[in-house]
């Protein structure tokens, strides 16, 4: 293997309004590898793959492909050099068929005709020599999340893309899906392929990258051969905090959290919610629920795993009051609220924190304490006879944004003004105001870094040990494992199983996770 | 036989709205949402009597019609795609200007109000001297002889544009970045300049359609000579759920109830001729209320 | 810091103001490009605007006589909007309007004038609220764009109309109007400018503009259907009556429209005629995008689109230009509002940022 580096990053900077995304990166990737790009939620690693890739460009530095200095404006370009990237979020036309979404852009044609025939056969010897089992002529809006990422994946071999960039490939997808994801990345490097692998979980990264580089607050810590360190270091060159430390299947969450669950496991509680039955409709492209029953105890945190899109949206929407059911009952301690709106359920202390916060919950548009009150516009102490009283609202919304060291200028200027995380904590401050008593999460940590995703574990902890009932849904398993008292597994609107976190065994819920009983 | 000429009378009827359908369509797809079909179409009606005025043969007038469409067009995509304005209110303020610069035009090129003087016509299928066709010549001759020669090749240019977006790799690309614009840009294409294509395209075909109601049928130009039909269009755009061939059928039911309404106004002499005028715009309003289930625009309709 | 702060919210308060100065601003240098292309001096294409809206007591009443209907249409766009939804179809609601007001007034002439006055435009405004309901039907059951719709109503009302006051409702004679409404219900002339007399109607607009401001902008309703527009899904789950409040504010928004008409028939024409409206309700989407659909600010718009409108003929016999000039202005200055989304609200970043868009490759959206 040739020692010079195939591509070479000299010195990126990139720089978005006031904030440094990268800070004069330096990363070498040499031909044939897997290369992991680890660190937290907004170290930059994300920026600095989609600068490689040409969807933003540097504010500084250089990249050198094969020894020659290269400039990528578009994708297009650096396509055309071989380049690939699959993003976190996957970029899929909806109302298009699979092949149609696989090879736009790099079609086969004549006369400006598609040459569908042959770029079909192309195409299915490519899925064969893979091992892919894609479903070609299906819409890519109504196929399960694993084929949608195996459509992502094949758009840039189809190109004949050499490097390959994935973003966060695993975060989706149940633990027998990430080994087969594994398994194919070390298939395609033993084709000659060079991966470039961004992750936030070791253990994966550990059991397939050849090296590892670490990227902390936009700066590069450094970069190590897998062999010359362990997964400790690694975990701790990502963190800056002294107090998380990583667990023993390098997750980077706190051990001693764990344990404390134990201790508080309360088995003989009463069930402050119950489903009987329940069946829902579908939402967007995602299944409904079916004959769905649930039993959730007073003050536990209750975790609902599953892949995504397997009717966990449709569960939310029905507990909140938004969807209505078309069959089966449910119960608020002996109450039922099968027919209650989302107001009344509000009233009782049901609270929802829906999944993309920011476009399902906030008015970007509208100042902050125009946020705050969303859900609390009508309460008789925000209002009389109509009334707003709008130097009390803005008053209390000060309070309780700074309790939860928000920051911000003033209370009267846009959301929009605010920083992405921001915006989340205002909708999370605002989710967990007034009285309550079992607060639905979907997805809380989202996009957030690990120091915030360890102030909101431990926020839910001590609400938890408040007696507030938590349902917690996420498509992150290890999360769940680490923050709640028992996971339910769904798939395709069903409950496949509960179980005690500290009796749980990742395999099994990986199976339930897809749809496998036994 | 009556029929007869009521199946070319609705032919007639139907092909500006076809035309601007079809351009609607176009620009959809491309995922920018056009109400200013109806602008497109009072341009493109005006322009192709300007340039046939000016250059007396009214095929050039034609190419003015398309001409004109393609100017609002390209407004169009300006204000909405590189300065992000809101898409439907863009496209409001297009048909006014439309109104108004055509009301003004009509004043300082032609010194009138109202009704420009006479231009000529586009050829009509009688002067193509059917009868020499088999079977169906006479048929034409005798029932379609009045119809625009631009009635049928509106069919063809539907025609066309299905088969544009069924086998071209082009319509493959529009259709993309109506359904994710991240996405295809990320898969190499250039987003901004397929939309802004497109929309010129498409105002192109709705210029045409105006340019039918002016030169094709009444041989001048008459202020408001769209009468709404942009807005119809825009209907069929809907009820036809964004598939070309649900847009010709649609379409063509607007174009039997103009048509008929001229039939029935005679047929039924009792009731308000008003009744009649409104009978297209009453059908639509009908079959809008009338009709169920998904209607699946482009996933990205409207966003940039 | 303080200073800067109080300095930014005043500067957002007027944001109505500015995007309809910088219109203006884009409005006067197309006039001048307009000028050339029309043959006339920039100045004197001005100036006669200027002459035909202001110039002298008539024209000034003519302005302000048009401002009533110009500043109802205005917020009746506005109060749609506010909530979400488009309403174009204010002609059809206005017409249907002014037409089912002068019939009320003339068959009810029985009524005592404490009663037939109101009476009048009330019905005015709730027959314009009926022409709506069908659209906003549309929007909500069938998921039909309420632009479509109206806009189809629009033609339907104006051929309805036409059909009526030429048969049923009409006067028996030729010239397709009805009979003039009792003295009992017509509005008394307040003040006389030059030849002709204003009534009470403007200031009853204006009124109504303040307590719909007052009422959006203060009260727990107006938030919520701010909220509405902002964010359906969010205004849903966090309780608000999405659909109701939609449907409540869009027959609001039409019933302004037909009480735009009713006050016309009561205050200036006395009797309904066809092709009663010269384009109000076009107008009103004008009137009202200027100032971002504030109901406070639209008595502003208002003031420059009636002075627009009452000039265009004045155009035509300064200068020999087509009326439909000030159509063309008309629909530059919504253009040049609508360009406007999202801007900052500080001059040169304004301007920066306009340019930037115009000239650069766009930047990846913001997720």
């Amino acid at each position: 293997m040739n020692s010079s580096p195939l591509i070479l990053m000299q010195s990126i900077s990139k720089k978005y309004e006031d904030l440094w995304a990268n800070r004069g990166v330096s990363i070498e990737v040499l031909e044939g590898e897997i290369h992991a790009l680890v660190g937290e939620n907004g170290a930059g690693k994300s920026t600095l793959m989609k600068i490689l890739f040409g969807l933003v460009q540097p504010n500084e530095g250089s990249i050198h492909l094969n020894g020659k200095s290269v400039f990528f404006s578009h994708p297009r370009e650096a396509l055309r050099a071989g380049i690939g990237m699959v993003q976190q979020q996957l970029l899929i036309f909806p109302e298009l068929t699979s092949m149609e979404n696989i090879v736009v852009g790099a079609e086969l044609r004549k006369w400006g005709l598609f040459k569908k025939k042959e770029s079909r056969q192309k195409l299915e010897k490519l899925c064969r020599s893979f091992g892919f089992d894609l479903p070609l002529d299906a819409n890519a809006g109504e196929i399960s999340f694993a084929h949608r990422q195996e459509i992502e994946l094949l758009r840039v071999l189809y190109r004949g893309a050499k490097i390959l960039i994935l973003d966060e490939p695993s975060s989706l997808l149940a633990p027998p899906e990430v080994d087969r994801l594994l398994e194919m990345l070390r298939t395609l490097r033993a084709r000659g392929h060079t991966i470039i692998f961004i992750s936030h979980r070791l253990r994966e990264v550990f059991s397939i990258a050849d090296r590892i580089t670490v990227l902390r607050g936009g700066k590069l810590m450094g970069t190590w051969d897998r062999d010359q360190t362990s997964l400790e270091r690694i975990g701790s060159l990502i963190v800056s905090g002294a107090e998380i430390a990583p667990t023993e299947n390098g997750d980077n969450r706190n051990h001693r959290i764990a344990t404390r669950i134990l201790e508080n496991h309360q088995p003989e509680t009463p069930p402050i919610l119950r489903m009987e039955r329940v069946t829902a409709p579908p939402f967007g492209h995602e299944p409904g629920i079916a004959d769905f029953c649930l039993q959730i105890r007073a003050g536990e945190i209750f975790g609902i795993a599953g892949v995504v899109g397997n009717g966990q949206r449709a569960l939310a929407l029905v507990l909140a009051g938004v969807q209505a059911i078309e069959k089966g009952q449910i119960w608020l301690d002996s109450q039922e609220i099968a027919d209650f709106s989302v107001a009344e359920r509000s009233r009782l202390g049901i609270h929802w924190l829906p999944e993309n916060s920011i476009e399902e919950g906030a008015l970007v548009d509208l100042s902050l304490w125009e946020n705050m009150l969303l859900g609390f516009q009508r309460s008789p102490s925000n209002q009389s006879s109509g009334w707003l009283h709008k130097t009390r609202i803005k008053q209390w919304a000060k309070e309780g944004l700074d309790e939860r060291e928000v920051v911000y200028t003033s209370i009267s200027q846009p959301l929009s003004s605010l920083s992405g995380g921001n915006q989340q904590k205002v909708i999370l401050t605002r989710t967990l105001l007034g009285p309550l008593k079992m607060v639905i999460l979907e997805q809380p940590c989202r996009g957030l870094d690990i120091h915030a995703q360890h102030k909101m574990h431990m926020r839910i902890r001590s609400l938890s040990r408040t007696g507030l009932t938590f349902l917690i849904f996420s498509y992150d398993l290890e999360e769940l494992l680490t923050l709640s008292h028992r996971i339910g597994v769904m798939y395709r609107g069903q409950l496949m199983g509960v179980t005690d976190t500290h009796r749980a065994n990742r395999e099994l819920l990986g199976k339930w996770m897809l749809g496998i009983t036994e | 036989m009556a029929s007869l000429q009521l199946i070319s009378l609705t032919i007639g009827k139907t092909a500006p709205i076809l035309l601007a359908c079809m351009g609607g369509l176009i620009s959809e797809l491309a995922g920018v949402i056009n109400f200013a079909l109806e602008g497109m179409m009072l341009t493109g009606a005006f322009l192709a009597v300007w340039l046939t005025f000016v250059c007396g043969s009214p095929w050039i007038g034609l190419m003015g019609g398309a001409l004109g469409g393609m100017f609002i067009g390209f407004l169009h995509s300006l204000v909405c795609l590189k300065l992000r304005a809101n898409q439907i209110v863009s496209s409001i303020a297009l048909n006014l200007l439309a109104a108004g610069v055509t009301g003004v035009l009509l004043n300082q090129i032609f010194q009138v109000y109202g009704t420009s003087p006479s231009v000529g016509k586009l050829p009509t299928l009688r002067q193509f001297k059917p009868e020499s066709l088999p079977f169906i010549g006479n048929w034409i001759a005798t029932a379609a002889g009045d119809l625009s020669i631009l009635a049928p090749l509106a069919i063809l240019l539907s025609f066309l544009t299905m088969a544009f977006f069924k086998w071209s790799v082009w319509g493959l690309h529009i259709r993309a970045c109506g359904e994710n614009p991240l996405a295809a840009r990320t898969a190499g294409l250039s987003v901004t300049l397929i939309r802004f294509s497109a929309v010129i395209v498409g105002g192109a075909l709705a210029g045409m359609g105006g340019a039918y109601l002016s030169i094709g049928e009444l041989s001048a130009f008459v202020e408001h000579i769209t009468q709404g039909r942009g807005y119809l269009a825009i209907a069929a755009l809907i009820l036809g759920r964004w598939k070309p061939f649900g847009i010709l059928l649609a379409a063509l039911l607007f174009g039997l109830s103009e048509a008929s309404s001229e039939w029935l106004a005679v047929t039924w002499a009792g009731l308000p001729y008003q009744l009649f005028l409104a009978l297209p715009y009453l059908v639509c309003l009908a079959v809008l209320m009338g009709q169920v289930g998904n209607k699946q625009a482009p996933s990205s309709l409207g966003r940039l | 810091m303080s200073v800067a702060k109080g300095r930014q919210i005043i500067r957002e308060k007027l944001n109505p103001l500015i995007s309809m100065v910088s219109a203006l601003a884009v409005g006067i240098l197309f006039c001048m490009v307009l000028a050339f292309f029309l043959g006339v001096g920039s100045f004197d294409l001005i100036s006669a605007i200027w002459n035909g809206a202001w110039g002298g007591s008539n024209a000034a009443a003519t302005t302000l006589s048009k401002a009533t209907p110009l500043l109802l249409t205005g917020l009746s766009v506005s109060v749609a909007y506010q909530a979400g939804l488009l309403n174009i179809g204010c002609e059809g609601q206005l017409t249907l309007g002014a037409l089912s007001a002068a019939c009320f007034a003339i068959s009810a002439s029985r009524l005592p004038e404490l009663l037939l006055m109101p009476l009048t435009v009330i019905v005015g405004a709730l027959v314009g609220g009926l022409w709506a309901l069908p659209a906003i039907w549309l929007r909500q059951k069938r998921n039909i764009h309420e632009v479509v719709s109206t806009l189809l109503l629009n033609y339907v009302a104006i051929y309805l109309a036409d059909y009526l006051v030429r048969g049923p409702l009409g006067d028996g004679s030729a010239m397709a109007r009805t009979a003039e409404i009792p003295p009992a219900s017509i509005w008394p002339v307040w003040w006389k400018l030059g030849t002709l007399g204003l009534t009470a109607a403007p200031l009853a607009a204006l009124i109504l503009a303040c307590i719909l401001h007052i009422w959006l902008y203060r009260t727990c309703w107006g938030y919520e259907v701010i909220a509405c527009k902002n964010n359906p899904f969010a205004a849903r789950s966090a309780g608000i009556a999405v659909n109701r409040w939609q449907t409540r504010t869009f027959l609001l928004s039409g019933a302004l429209a037909g009480l735009a008409g009713a006050l016309e028939v009561v205050a200036i024409h006395h009797r309904f005629y066809a092709a009663f409206s010269p384009g109000y309700g076009f107008d009103g989407i004008t009137v009202a995008f200027l100032v971002n659909n504030v109901p406070g600010w639209t008595w502003l718009s208002t003031i420059l689109i009636a002075g627009l409108r009452s000039a265009d003929k004045w155009l035509q016999l300064s200068l020999g230009i087509s009326p439909n000039t000030i159509l063309v202005l008309q629909a530059v200055l919504l253009i040049a509002v609508a360009c406007q989304s999202r801007l900052p609200v500080t001059g040169i970043a304004r301007w920066r940022t306009v340019f930037g868009r115009l000239f650069r490759y766009p930047d990846q959206p913001q997720q």
